[in-house]
């Protein structure tokens, strides 16, 4: 049989961010039945669409820049940019498909040795108090991130294990000056965060060290976006 | 306002809002949206932060719904209700709401005897309701355009076949024991009577409904093929207030597969009914989903597959069996409840042995390699043979498998607890003590502990005590659902959430013994307090079975054509 791998790019978004990878992959197996493609299965037991996932986004983090490569049977009767189209109006809201093209084994293998890294961004925004004013969270953050480059190792605590993060920080930096709001301020920072033979860390692990002084004594909310996949 | 009263993941799936959610959907002039109960830590926050819960989709709080519907399927709910309603900032009592608050209403199996909840539900709408919904509609608008008060809507929707308003009733009670019922309300019904879609066809089947983005329980296409059972087994509530058996036609259904799949995705189907081998044409459904990869429609080269929810042992056939294989394998269930055939036929369950080893060989002939069993324990006469029986039929299907090389093969068993259900001939019966079900319990691990493919589960106790006290309860039971809502009682249908001793407190503070409704036998003359419903059948058909129970005689099989026996036909 001839197939035609599709990799369609897509942005995560809003309160869908909350969803499970493993969600996703469900979503994306019920919206084919909507998409009413001629789809490859697998030839498992229990067989599904064969389509293979970027590496799962962690939970509450959204994205600009995820990926799936969706095998279909030849001959596609709609164009690339119409399956695309057809996807957006499939899925839920939060998703958006804004680029799909045809690819191949060789070149998903190709892309995926070449990938060194993923840049995220992150979004805090802080409500200050009497004790503490914009100029000292900015502050604190920022001397957080100044500090990165001189620390030999950061060690983050997960599910009681131990774990350096400094290597997996390959750039870490304010984006924009950081701005004074009604009662609170704003702060964009961004940093790659190396991938590395299918490992890498989770961007909330940088962001706990980067609010670690603060963390506790002023109220906030975040946003943490994949901007970009480096490759 | 439309609530399951679970969480979204229990909740969602649940076939009846959505038939009631997409008919309120289209109607003109209605919003509807769903609510579901919060998880802790959300309702902890919501507390806190003094926000009264909202919907699903628009996140309007509920206070600002006209109505609110829940669906109670289940008594162990009930508790549920209260917490909901908490959450909400609606007085939990009916009597305490005043004009703006929303009228709390009600439908759903557990309806059946709305007693224990009669002092918190506004109306309830007891039987199929996609007839009710346009009348309630209907009635709603136009008491908003007439400008009537809370009282005089609550009055209007009394008007609606299948419509109970409780606080146009006063039971009379002498002790704990009902001795009548008066009316409060001129005009208002001695009893109200169970609505029934009498034509399936031409009641509406959801095509539309919302597809969830994380795992919820059920997630598949649901299709309703048959309303009600045709057979009599008189432990079976749903057997019973669902008469008479309505099947969907085969044309109807293929209609709804094609159009679920279209509009949902989903292409896993599971074929809703109390007993969907007996529908007439369940061979052709089948085939028609196997069938629908090689239409030659855009869609077609998708995998379909089938599942059926409960397969009846005497008419699942190998040929089925084999149908249903050639798509993804779901697991095969079969209820034959007791052990012996003389329990069997006590409780009318019209199989034997020999049925269940045909269809578990032609199931494992097939590439079955899990079958699920349910029994239950604890039924009338129900002696140390007929659970010995129950081990021995299980070790004969091992066998079967063992005889055709079925390495692999493993066995689930449930056993149920037996609850005496309202409208069932059986509800005059006891419920065995909590004891002498330990024991029993005890009696069929050492039986089966020799089989490691064999995994019992055994439901709680404590569990089926309370359902059991709710399915049978009176309206003083309202109190309890008060004291055990103010102790903390919620999520009791969960294991890991029931608070035994809460309740048995609630219980107590109320000064009722929970055994009043659990293990002590109902006179067949006494008055019951399910009784101000009507199912249609006729309490004399019941008390008629409940002897031929004893006597182990079986009943036939229902055929509206030529029989009129239980007076709903």
């Amino acid at each position: 049989m001839e197939e035609i791998i599709l990799q369609v790019w897509y942005k995560k978004k809003g309160i869908i961010k909350y969803t499970s990878h493993r969600d996703l992959i469900n979503t994306f197996y019920i919206a084919m039945g909507r998409l009413a493609l001629p789809v490859v299965y697998t030839e498992g037991f229990s067989k599904k669409p064969k389509i293979a996932f970027a590496p799962p986004l962690p939970l509450g983090v959204a994205s600009n820049c995820e990926f799936a490569n969706i095998h279909f049977k030849k001959p596609l009767k709609l164009t690339i940019d119409e399956i695309r189209e057809k996807l957006n109006r499939s899925f839920p809201d939060g998703y958006e498909f804004y680029e799909a093209k045809e690819t191949t084994g060789a070149e998903i293998r190709e892309m995926m040795a070449k990938i060194y890294g993923v840049k995220y961004s992150y979004k805090l925004e802080f409500e200050t108090t009497a004790e503490i004013d914009a100029g000292r969270i900015t502050s604190a953050v920022l001397s957080r991130v100044a500090s990165i480059s001189s620390e030999k190792e950061i060690i983050v605590s997960h599910n009681e294990k131990n774990k350096d993060i400094r290597p997996y920080i390959l750039e870490c930096g304010v984006s924009g000056k950081p701005s004074e709001t009604n009662g609170g301020c704003e702060i964009e920072l961004s940093a790659v965060i190396a991938f590395k033979d299918m490992s890498t860390i989770r961007p909330q692990f940088l962001f706990d060290y980067l609010l670690a002084d603060i963390r506790g004594k002023v109220l906030f909310t975040y946003d943490i976006i994949k901007e970009k996949i480096l490759y | 306002m439309l609530s399951f009263p679970d969480t979204y993941d229990i909740g969602m799936s649940n076939h009846a809002m959505k038939i009631i959610y997409e008919m309120l959907d289209t109607a003109p002039g209605v919003i509807v949206d769903r609510a579901y109960i919060p998880g802790d830590d959300y309702a902890r926050l919501s507390k806190e932060l003094s926000c009264p819960l909202t919907s699903l989709n628009y996140r309007l709080p509920a206070l600002e719904f006209d109505v609110i519907g829940f669906t109670l399927e289940y008594e162990l709910n009930f508790s549920n209700v209260l917490y909901f309603l908490d959450l909400a900032c609606i007085p939990l009592l009916s009597a305490d709401r005043r004009e703006g608050h929303p009228i709390i209403i009600s439908g759903g199996s557990a309806c059946v005897n709305p007693e224990p909840m009669a002092d918190f539900i506004d109306v309830f709408f007891i039987g199929d309701g996609e007839p009710m919904v346009p009348e309630i509609v209907a009635a709603v608008k136009n008491s908003r355009e007439k400008g009537l008060s809370r009282a005089e809507t609550i009055a209007e929707l009394s008007r609606i076949e299948g419509a109970y308003v409780p606080a146009f009733y006063e039971p009379v009670f002498d002790g704990f024991s009902q001795t009548g019922v008066n009316i409060k309300k001129a005009g208002a019904p001695v009893k109200a009577t169970m609505r029934e879609a009498k034509d399936l066809d031409a009641c509406f089947h959801p095509t539309h409904f919302p597809v969830p983005n994380f795992e919820t329980i059920f997630n598949r296409g649901m299709v309703e093929i048959a309303r009600g059972c045709k057979h009599a087994c008189r432990f079976c509530q749903a057997g019973f207030i669902y008469r008479p058996y309505r099947e969907r036609s085969l044309g109807v259904i293929k209609n709804i597969i094609r159009e679920v799949f279209l509009n949902t995705g989903y292409s896993e189907f599971t074929l809703s009914s109390l007993s969907a081998t007996d529908h007439a044409n369940l061979r052709e459904i089948i085939d028609y989903v196997a069938g629908l990869n090689k239409s030659g429609e855009e869609f077609s080269e998708t995998l379909f597959s089938v599942s059926l929810p409960s397969q009846r042992i005497s008419t699942f056939s190998v040929e089925l069996a084999r149908a249903l294989s050639t798509n993804r394998k779901s697991g095969l269930t079969f209820a034959p409840e007791a052990g012996s055939q003389l329990m069997r036929d006590r409780i009318n369950k019209n199989v034997t042995g020999e049925d269940l080893f045909a269809t578990a060989g032609a199931a494992i002939d097939a590439g079955y390699r899990l079958i699920k069993l349910y029994f239950m324990i604890g039924l009338p006469y129900e002696t140390d043979d007929d659970l010995r029986e129950m081990a021995s039929l299980v070790s004969k299907v091992m066998d079967i498998a063992r005889e055709k090389r079925a390495k692999t093969f493993a066995i689930n068993v449930t056993f149920s607890t037996f609850i005496p259900k309202p409208h069932t001939p059986f509800q005059w019966a006891a419920q065995t003590g909590e004891d002498e079900i330990k024991r029993r319990q005890s009696l069929l691990k050492e039986e089966l502990k020799r089989f490691r493919s064999v995994t019992m589960k055994f439901t709680n106790y404590r569990v089926s005590a309370l359902e059991s006290a709710f399915a049978r309860g009176s309206r003083l039971l309202g109190k309890v659902l008060l004291a055990a809502h103010k102790l903390g009682c919620r999520f009791d249908a969960w294991d890991d959430k029931l608070k035994s001793g809460l309740w048995e407190r609630a219980f107590s503070e109320s000064g009722i013994d929970m055994k009043n409704y659990i293990s002590r036998p109902f006179s067949t003359d006494e008055i019951l307090p399910w009784q101000i419903v009507d199912t249609g059948v006729a309490t004399a058909y019941l008390k008629t079975e409940y002897l031929k129970a004893a006597s182990a005689e079986l009943t036939e099989k229902c055929d509206p054509a030529r029989c009129k026996r239980c007076g709903v036909c």
